[in-house]
């Protein structure tokens, strides 16, 4: 059964539409492409059943007036002014990014590393070690959840950039400037329908917002994760230095020398794991920067291309991370 | 003031690079210290590089309650989006039964029976997609 959404009834616009005469109205209002709108319009389901009502009353009456023919130009240019605009690259770039996001290897090693230091402290330290594993804890779940976010929100941005969405974003920008410039007597319908159109672009206007949020989580990563692997090879040195300095037996010095080499490389890993998450973080930020910078070209083969660039830089450095 | 992640990271180097100077110190004078003084240099070397692991935790703490703001922006343009294309799944069936439809009037008006069988039938098929 066929249900008709709750912002619009295209159906009865297009009938409507039939009656007037603007076409070329349509046309020159579906080139003008605002990305940055985004503020919200209310609109409740009462409305869309009294469309919904409208629709059946508009389509007998277009049957018995007999103007079908105009109806058949509307779609006809509105169909020709959606354009075949693919954006195949953003949905890669989305994709890619939603995938290597999704990391939870770093986040883990940093709230264990209290626990871990205590395999090198003094038992007089271990109460503030347990203090601070309950508190990396708590931090763990937001972290995750702040991963996810982004996983979430490039999801999100490669649905939208699917063609068949791209192209039905243009027809509804075509259909609502037509009932605009048509001046019907419903002119909240208008209104709710160019509505859909800003919610589909709302994402490329989180240009502020998602940069703060990739840019906490780059200085989190590079910085703060980082600070934490120093401190552990602080505390790795103080301990077997201190060990070695005090032993005196040939076999069990040969044997700490071994142990730690080992978590030495351990360390070194996490090193470039984090070294290789933070130019996955750095790319998305700067591809979904550059999508923004080119939101009115992203059909050009030159903005295609850089696009690929950092979905290609991205799965290097997934591969990379899955190397280790 | 209050503490910023960029101080707390700040300070985070601090505390390490003193607790690696204190280390440095006690295993450059090895002998000449005693077994006491070595194991006071170390317990403060400790705290010290613990306080070091407090301030990084400070960090990441106060970078997530820093951009906590822009993060629930996202969060409900995330929502917002993913209720746009539910919405325009909704609509891109509603033009496709449009689009017949049109095609149906435009049969009816020409009069040709093959053709409104045709575009009746694409009605059909749109609406019950």
């Amino acid at each position: 059964m066929l249900a008709f959404p709750v912002y619009v009834n295209p159906l009865v616009l297009l009938l409507r539409g039939a009656a007037g005469c603007f076409v070329t109205k349509a046309i020159e209002k579906a080139g003008e492409r605002d990305y940055i709108l985004c503020e919200p319009v209310a609109c409740d389901v009462t409305q869309g059943q009294r469309r919904r009502q409208t629709a059946e009353g508009g389509s007998m009456r277009l049957h018995r007036s007999g103007q079908g023919w105009r109806a058949v130009a509307v779609a006809c240019v509105v169909l020709v002014v959606s354009g075949c605009v693919s954006l195949g690259a953003v949905r890669d770039f989305a994709s890619t990014s939603s995938d290597a996001v999704q990391y939870s290897h770093l986040v883990n090693a940093y709230a264990g590393t209290p626990t871990r230091l205590k395999r090198y402290e003094p038992q007089s330290q271990w109460s503030e070690l347990d203090r601070q594993a309950t508190e990396r804890e708590a931090q763990r779940e937001r972290l995750l959840l702040r991963q996810k976010l982004i996983q979430e929100y490039m999801d999100a941005l490669g649905q939208l950039a699917a063609d068949d969405l791209a192209s039905y974003d243009n027809q509804l920008d075509a259909l609502g400037a037509a009932v605009k410039n048509a001046k019907f007597a419903d002119q909240n319908e208008a209104a709710a329908f160019s509505a859909v159109s800003r919610r589909q672009r709302s994402v490329t206007a989180l240009k502020g917002p998602f940069q703060v949020v990739m840019g906490a989580m780059v200085s989190i990563v590079e910085k703060d994760f980082g600070s934490d692997v120093a401190n552990e090879r602080v505390a790795l040195d103080k301990y077997y230095t201190t060990l070695q300095r005090e032993g005196r037996d040939p076999a069990g010095l040969a044997a700490l020398a071994e142990w730690r080499e080992m978590r030495e490389g351990q360390l070194r890993d996490r090193e470039a794991a984090i070294g290789s998450y933070t130019t996955v973080l750095k790319t998305i930020a700067a591809g979904h920067h550059k999508l923004y910078e080119s939101r009115h070209e992203l059909s050009k083969p030159e903005i295609k291309a850089e696009i690929h660039t950092y979905t290609r830089r991205l799965k290097e450095a997934s591969t990379a991370i899955a190397r280790l | 003031m209050p503490l910023t992640s960029a101080d707390a990271l700040s300070l985070s180097k601090s505390f390490r690079d003193l607790s690696v100077a204190i280390g440095d110190y006690r295993f450059a004078h090895w002998d000449a210290l005693s077994e006491a003084d070595r194991k006071m240099l170390e317990d403060e070397e400790w705290s010290i590089l613990n306080a070091s692991s407090d301030m990084v935790t400070k960090a990441v703490g106060l970078a997530l309650d820093e951009s906590d703001p822009a993060a629930k922006k996202v969060q409900g343009a995330t929502a917002t989006a993913l209720k746009a294309v539910k919405t325009l799944k909704d609509i891109s069936k509603v033009i496709g039964v449009a689009t017949a439809t049109v095609g149906l009037a435009a049969a009816v008006i020409s009069k040709d029976p093959g053709a409104i069988a045709k575009n009746a039938k694409a009605v059909f098929d749109a609406a019950t997609a």
